[in-house]
């Protein structure tokens, strides 16, 4: 499981960080950005399927688990090393590491997205975007 | 009571944000960062457990140490934001195909904050095409 991001939908309300730093004891585990104000993109954990994050983590905290990168607080020791790993920077430390931890199977930004750009299905996400591209492809684009 | 083996120290936080006594000390400048490692007489090894190089072990004698490295400059904003043994451990712990990006560029030398960066130009670039 893992959050999918249409990237066209997103209106740069900020209201996944909010939400995500409510529910983390006012740590975001998600980025919001914004370039050049024109467009924006929330960036969190993908979840990867070959993670560079659980490779380089010595303490066994963060781990592959079924189809989500886990996290286990009480193991990580604060070395750091995981957010040099991460490809997409979207793991952070203050005295420990955190990151996206999907709230326990309901992801709050998921449910907080006003504009739905934020999505658990990837079915869904990739339906809306596949078929705005087939709207756009009738009105001759590209 | 605790000895440091510089040439295993690797620089990264994890005995400085473990010891519950703060008798380790950590301080990053913009190009370079300095550990040092009080005269501890605790009787305690938490720092030592966690130490991702085994650079730390118990000693008899009490010591003072200090350790400073040179932060690596992010090749994007150039500001330092890694030890170069930290970036080189990470490098030799990823399988080499993971280690580039799409275009082919090398990421572990791109700061966290610089690859979302990177990240999020991409994507907005790809928004901005559709939308013209």
């Amino acid at each position: 499981m893992s959050v999918f991001v249409d990237q066209e939908r997103c209106i740069a309300c900020h209201a996944c960080e909010v939400a995500c730093k409510r529910l983390h004891g006012g740590k975001s585990n998600v980025s919001l950005q914004i370039v050049d104000g024109k467009a924006a993109l929330p960036l969190l954990c993908r979840q990867c399927e070959k993670p560079a994050c659980v490779a380089a983590c010595y303490a066994g905290a963060l781990v592959k688990e079924s189809d989500a990168v886990a996290f286990h607080a009480e193991k990580c020791t604060g070395c750091d090393l995981c957010l040099l790993a991460c490809p997409f920077g979207v793991i952070w430390s203050e005295k420990l590491a955190y990151k996206c931890d999907l709230c326990s199977g309901e992801p709050v930004c998921v449910a907080t997205c006003p504009t739905g750009a934020l999505a658990e299905d990837y079915q869904a996400v990739t339906q809306v975007i596949r078929s705005r591209a087939a709207r756009a492809f009738r009105r001759g684009f590209r | 009571m605790i000895s440091v083996d510089e040439s295993r120290c690797i620089g990264c936080p994890a005995c400085y944000k473990a010891c519950p006594q703060g008798l380790i000390n950590l301080q990053d400048s913009e190009v370079s960062r300095i550990i040092s490692f009080a005269r501890c007489r605790e009787d305690c090894d938490i720092c030592i457990k966690i130490c991702p190089v085994e650079a730390l072990a118990l000693a008899e004698i009490l010591q003072e140490a200090q350790l400073s490295f040179v932060l690596t400059a992010c090749s994007y904003c150039g500001k330092g934001f890694a030890t170069a043994p930290m970036l080189e451990r990470v490098r030799s712990i990823l399988p080499v195909d993971l280690q580039k990006n799409a275009s082919g560029q090398s990421w572990l030398d791109i700061c966290p904050s610089c690859r979302r960066e990177q990240e999020s130009e991409k994507a907005v670039r790809q928004i901005l095409a559709r939308r013209s």
